[in-house]
């Protein structure tokens, strides 16, 4: 869905007088790429839909908190998201990870080559992995550019960062991550 | 195209916004092929690996759900409208003591969050209340700042769950000081070279006082939870680098850094040192603390004072006996006391602490000694201990300790002199203030 920015206006402000038909335009444009942020992190499939479905139904009860100002309707529903992982990690701060396995538990989609699937699982293993290894920083701006496609200047906007500093850590990050994936004997490729 | 640092020019070329091939992009660079190449093919397999969505149904499933919420919120809810009510309307609607009673609550919560520890309930209350300050920051070197010295101030809290024995609860203040020290450093590297002197020696600063509070942290991180430990072992890590950085650009600016730590390092001195001061060892020919005050040594329930003069947050004091090998069960006391919040001017305070005991004296001159030591950190305020309470005997002094029976009922003296000695010791650590109104 490429709405232009007015035309989100004006479907925010309907699901503000929760509208259903609002709320469901506003879920199906963005629920793929929270889930995708959030299933990176957690690492579990049944977690991260649930984490997700927490995240709408917070917008549905912040809607009155929300304000237009400089920051775009999306910027304030990533907060959203991004705070509702921060609250599971504390919460099961002291309950073992979801073992890395579970990563392989993402059903393959119709059509996909079982192979190919077990291949990209493996390296969402990996990838994750790695990830723990960045700084948070490093490791938000992946997250952010990957799991929800923002651009660096969105990236910038949610991490109160320069453009340059954006730069910088998207480099550092991705410099890293090939460097401990290389480790592992992983080697990405075109 | 203009010659670009590798960072813009993968930018670049991840947002590729001409529409060009890899090939062609690369080609833009030449002076960066090879790294950019390797680059952008992670960037290509990360993009297949990461492409996931939620099954089919669950999907469908929370659409319904959330659709189901928004009518249910239509029809059985009065709907706000997106410009405020006057006050006057909402206050119709409601017992006029919910008013009075939400003030004193948030102004309560906001109190008890303000001297929160990580292991507190408000914890999160007060790291809320310190980013909503930060946003009232100037431009990128007063956010700099601002976030240095929230990082300093984790850095206290961190000290005082190492003296409360809490390391595997400060996850929180670790997160935190991860994110403040790395927001700053970000800005620090964005900064024009003629913009960071000021902030190179504050963060150089910073980086010393961190490796000191850090270490016990360090050392004690294959005991904690795995994802603190990890956690804790990365932040030493960006310390460590932090630290070279900012000691290479000191010096390459002609500046020295241990004048510099002098120059800058004040609000954060009490941390560039070790917390666990060692008493002084007993020097031959007598006893090295000159006593003013003999008791006896508390019985279990019993209590002694300390005379402190203080406005504090928070006092511990704790005392730990050196096992004997004469001893028959082990002898563990444990004291803890805790003042409440003073009025912010300092006066003078009792601690009472309970000594708790079990077990049995030895029965000859123990290697032992136990110290009551009160470590002081607390925020915006100075404290001055004016006692600091020594159980136990110098080794060069050669008393009989008269044979004690069992306790039994927690009820006999024990006749073992305790020697009150006054310190000499500077006054304690002062945090740096965060600007939170009091």
């Amino acid at each position: 869905m490429a709405a232009e920015p007015d035309d989100e206006h004006r479907w925010v402000e309907r699901a503000r007088e929760n509208d259903p038909e609002a709320i469901g335009w506003l879920y199906e444009r963005y629920v793929d790429r929270i889930y995708r942020y959030v299933y990176l992190q957690v690492g579990d499939p049944s977690e991260a839909e649930d984490i997700t479905e927490h995240v709408f139904l917070k917008m549905i009860e912040s809607f009155r908190d929300f304000e237009w100002r400089r920051a775009p309707f999306s910027s304030w529903l990533f907060r959203i998201a991004r705070n509702r992982v921060v609250d599971a990690f504390r919460r099961d701060a002291r309950r073992p990870r979801a073992p890395v396995e579970t990563l392989r538990n993402v059903v393959a989609p119709d059509r996909e080559d079982p192979q190919r699937h077990a291949e990209r699982a493996e390296f969402r293993e990996h990838l994750r992995d790695a990830m723990g290894h960045l700084t948070d920083l490093q490791a938000q701006v992946i997250l952010l550019k990957y799991g929800l496609e923002l651009t660096n200047a969105e990236v910038g906007e949610l991490l109160s960062r320069t453009p340059n500093a954006v730069n910088a850590l998207q480099y550092d990050a991705l410099r890293n991550l090939r460097k401990l994936l290389t480790l592992k004997g992983y080697t990405p490729r075109e | 195209m203009e010659r670009l640092s590798i960072q813009d020019a993968l930018a670049y070329c991840l947002a590729n916004p001409d529409n060009l091939s890899p090939e062609e992009l690369l080609d833009r660079f030449p002076e960066h092929r090879q790294e950019l190449g390797d680059l952008l093919a992670l960037d290509a397999s990360i993009k297949r690996g990461v492409d996931v969505g939620m099954a089919v149904e669950r999907r469908a499933a929370v659409k319904e759900h959330l659709i189901s919420a928004a009518r249910a919120a239509q029809a059985g809810s009065r709907v706000e409208p997106a410009t405020a009510r006057p006050l006057a309307g909402r206050i119709q609607f409601r017992p006029w003591w919910v008013g009075t009673a939400l003030v004193i609550l948030v102004a309560l919560v906001w109190w008890l969050s303000a001297r929160s520890l990580p292991d507190s309930p408000f914890y999160g209350v007060k790291l809320t209340t310190e980013n909503f300050l930060l946003n009232f920051a100037g431009g990128p070197a007063d956010q700099a700042r601002g976030h240095l010295n929230l990082a300093n101030v984790r850095l206290f809290d961190l000290r005082e769950m190492q003296l409360l024995s809490k390391v595997n609860q400060a996850g929180p203040a670790v997160e935190n000081y991860d994110y403040h020290l790395g927001s700053c450093v970000d800005i620090w590297e964005a900064l024009a070279d003629e913009d960071r002197g000021a902030l190179t020696k504050l963060l150089y600063s910073s980086s010393v006082a961190s490796q000191q509070v850090f270490a016990p942290f360090s050392q004690a991180a294959e005991e904690l939870p795995e994802a603190l430990g990890t956690s804790i072992r990365r932040t030493v890590d960006e310390i460590s680098n932090l630290n070279s950085e900012t000691t290479a650009a000191l010096q390459s600016a002609g500046l020295d850094p241990d004048q510099v730590l002098a120059e800058v390092g004040g609000q954060i001195a009490p941390l560039l040192t070790p917390v666990a001061t060692p008493l002084p060892a007993p020097t031959p020919g007598g006893s090295a603390t000159p006593t003013t005050t003999q008791t006896t040594v508390p019985t279990a329930g019993a209590t002694f004072r300390v005379q402190a003069t203080a406005s504090a947050a928070l006092f511990v004091a704790q005392t730990v006996i050196a096992d004997s090998d004469s001893f028959e069960t082990p002898v563990v006391y444990a004291a803890e006391t805790v003042l409440a919040a003073g009025t912010g001017t300092p006066d003078a305070s009792a601690l009472e602490t309970v000594v708790s005991a079990g077990g049995r004296l030895p029965t000859e001159t123990p290697a032992l000694t136990t110290t009551v030591v009160v470590p002081t950190v607390t925020v915006g305020l100075s404290v001055t201990p004016v006692a600091t309470v020594t159980v136990g005997l110098p080794a060069t002094v050669a008393p009989t300790i008269p044979a004690v029976p069992p306790i039994t009922g927690g009820s006999t003296p024990r006749a073992v002199p305790i020697t009150v000695a006054e310190p000499t010791e500077p006054e304690l650590p002062v945090n740096p203030t965060i600007g939170l109104p009091r």
